[in-house]
């Protein structure tokens, strides 16, 4: 059961031992069964430190099979560092097929950003979070926080909305943007910007959370009703750009900032390099 | 006499994970599960294959009497734990043809943690009979639905135990060859 190979240490295959998978993965049947809800799991030490997605890797690695095909995005880019290093890992303790097009992935993970390209049903994407609890801000007690989700009590989160309305004129919050799935829990949708809160709603994907220094998991099903907080008076909305892509000229895709001299000439990027690179090819 | 499991208990259980995954977040959508290890004396092919994938010491299961080879099996090739009552186990498991428990007297977690719930291995006949419409998470609009030879009052129970949501149990409906997942989230309506 142990694959060996010469020269190496040994490792199970994706690493984690089957007992540390078991657990995760009645964790995540919990977590399916209860939209948006936090799961506490028990933690494996991973050989990443904390920061480099251990709760997505951890999730990754219960699910991934031999015939998957991974892709691993960071920021949206299959090349950062980040990304790499993750990719490789799993390239090394599974052997699987990876690929940086969303097309082609039957599994995504990713930090920071919802690929641009519509996600299909029977692709699952996991999400590596660095705080699960979307009222930590509000309220420091994990004890409090269960007891505000066991009484879907979040007043306190509109207090906030509307306090950022009085102060800026409309809500300041861009990243992270709370939101409630299935009209019971209030959620984090993890650092992803606010412009990939729509993604999550009705997605035909299977959306899997992992925050691996809290050690919890969530989830949300395919087909979830997924809102973001809003008032009447102050819709919801995502951030919009007058510029294109100056890559690919996609009006539609979220948008980078970039620095392209010394003298700080800027222009604005697709910040998902697959999504950019399929436009620019014209494929999609 | 054991048996035997898995042919490779890393790659196969993998498999039936993601089935089991893909059941429970697509619900009452059965999927074909090929590949099934040899059955256990007193229980459906597939069931095996779920007992493999989920069970081990860190969790208890209840059953009504097992046949002694197959308790031995499990115990072998899970460390099985069984509960002494259905009503503190973290999994139920339900023959073809067994009395259903009081779903309302499971475990069905706590206001906090609504996860410490019990989940309920329920074999049916097949699932080529239409019973219920289905709506709720994991269901794009609503999806048509029946399982033969499930204990009588199932759906009565079911939709009592949704109304509980968050809290409740979750179930695994298991045929020979097939699963399909009930999550507590999933509305059902009779006829
Ligand atoms: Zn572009």
């Amino acid at each position: 059961m142990t694959e060996a190979r010469p020269g190496q240490w040994q490792y199970n295959f994706a690493f984690l031992d089957e007992n540390t998978k078991r657990m995760l993965r009645r964790a995540l049947l919990k977590a399916v069964a209860i939209p948006g809800y936090q799961v506490p799991f028990g933690s494996r030490e991973m050989p990443l430190p904390y920061g480099w997605g251990t709760g997505g890797i951890q999730l990754t690695a219960s699910i991934i099979g031999q015939h998957d095909v991974l892709k691993v995005i960071d920021q949206g880019a299959d090349d950062t560092t980040n990304a790499v290093n993750i990719r490789r890992f799993f390239a090394r303790v599974t052997g699987v097929a990876t690929t940086s097009h969303t097309t082609e992935a039957s599994l995504i993970q990713t930090r920071h950003r919802i690929p641009e390209t519509p996600l299909r049903p029977g692709q699952i994407v996991v999400f590596q979070v660095p705080e699960p609890e979307a009222l930590r801000t509000l309220e420091a007690s994990e004890v409090e926080t269960r007891k505000l989700h066991a009484h879907q009590e979040y007043g306190l989160m509109h207090v906030k909305l509307y306090e950022d309305i009085a102060r800026f004129g409309h809500i300041a919050t861009s990243y992270d943007y709370p939101v409630m799935v299935n009209q019971r829990y209030l959620a984090s949708p993890s650092p992803i910007p606010k412009f990939d809160n729509p993604k999550l709603d009705m997605s035909p994907a299977l959306l899997l959370f992992g925050a691996g220094r809290e050690k919890r998991l969530y989830a949300i099903p395919p087909y979830t009703r997924v809102e973001s907080l809003a008032f009447d008076d102050h819709p919801f909305s995502v951030q919009r750009w007058e510029q294109a892509c100056a890559l690919c000229g996609s009006h539609d895709s979220y948008l980078d900032e970039i620095i392209t001299d010394d003298a700080g000439a800027r222009m604005f990027v697709c910040s998902d390099t697959d999504y950019c690179q399929q436009q620019q090819e014209g494929v999609a | 006499m054991l048996q035997p499991a898995f042919d490779n208990m890393v790659h196969d259980s993998q498999r039936m994970f993601r089935h089991i995954l893909t059941a429970l977040a697509e619900p009452l959508l059965p999927q074909d599960l090929p590949q099934l290890p040899p059955a256990l004396p007193g229980l459906l092919p597939a069931t095996a294959a779920v007992l493999y994938t989920l069970i081990d010491q860190d969790v208890t299961l209840w059953a009504p009497a097992l046949p002694d080879s197959t308790v031995a099996s499990l115990r072998f090739h899970c460390g099985l734990q069984l509960a002494a009552q259905a009503e503190q186990a973290d999994f139920i498991l339900l023959p073809l043809g067994s009395t259903l428990p009081p779903l309302a007297s499971l475990q069905a977690g706590s206001a906090e943690y609504p996860d410490r719930s019990a989940t309920l291995l329920l074999e049916v006949a097949d699932f080529t009979i239409d019973q219920v419409e289905a709506s709720g998470p994991g269901i794009a609009g609503s999806r048509r639905f029946g399982a033969g030879q499930l204990p009588a009052g199932f759906w009565a129970q079911w939709q009592a135990n949704h109304a509980r949501f968050p809290l409740g149990v979750d179930v695994l409906l298991i045929s020979a060859s097939q699963l399909a997942g009930l999550p507590r989230s999933t509305l059902v309506k009779e006829g």
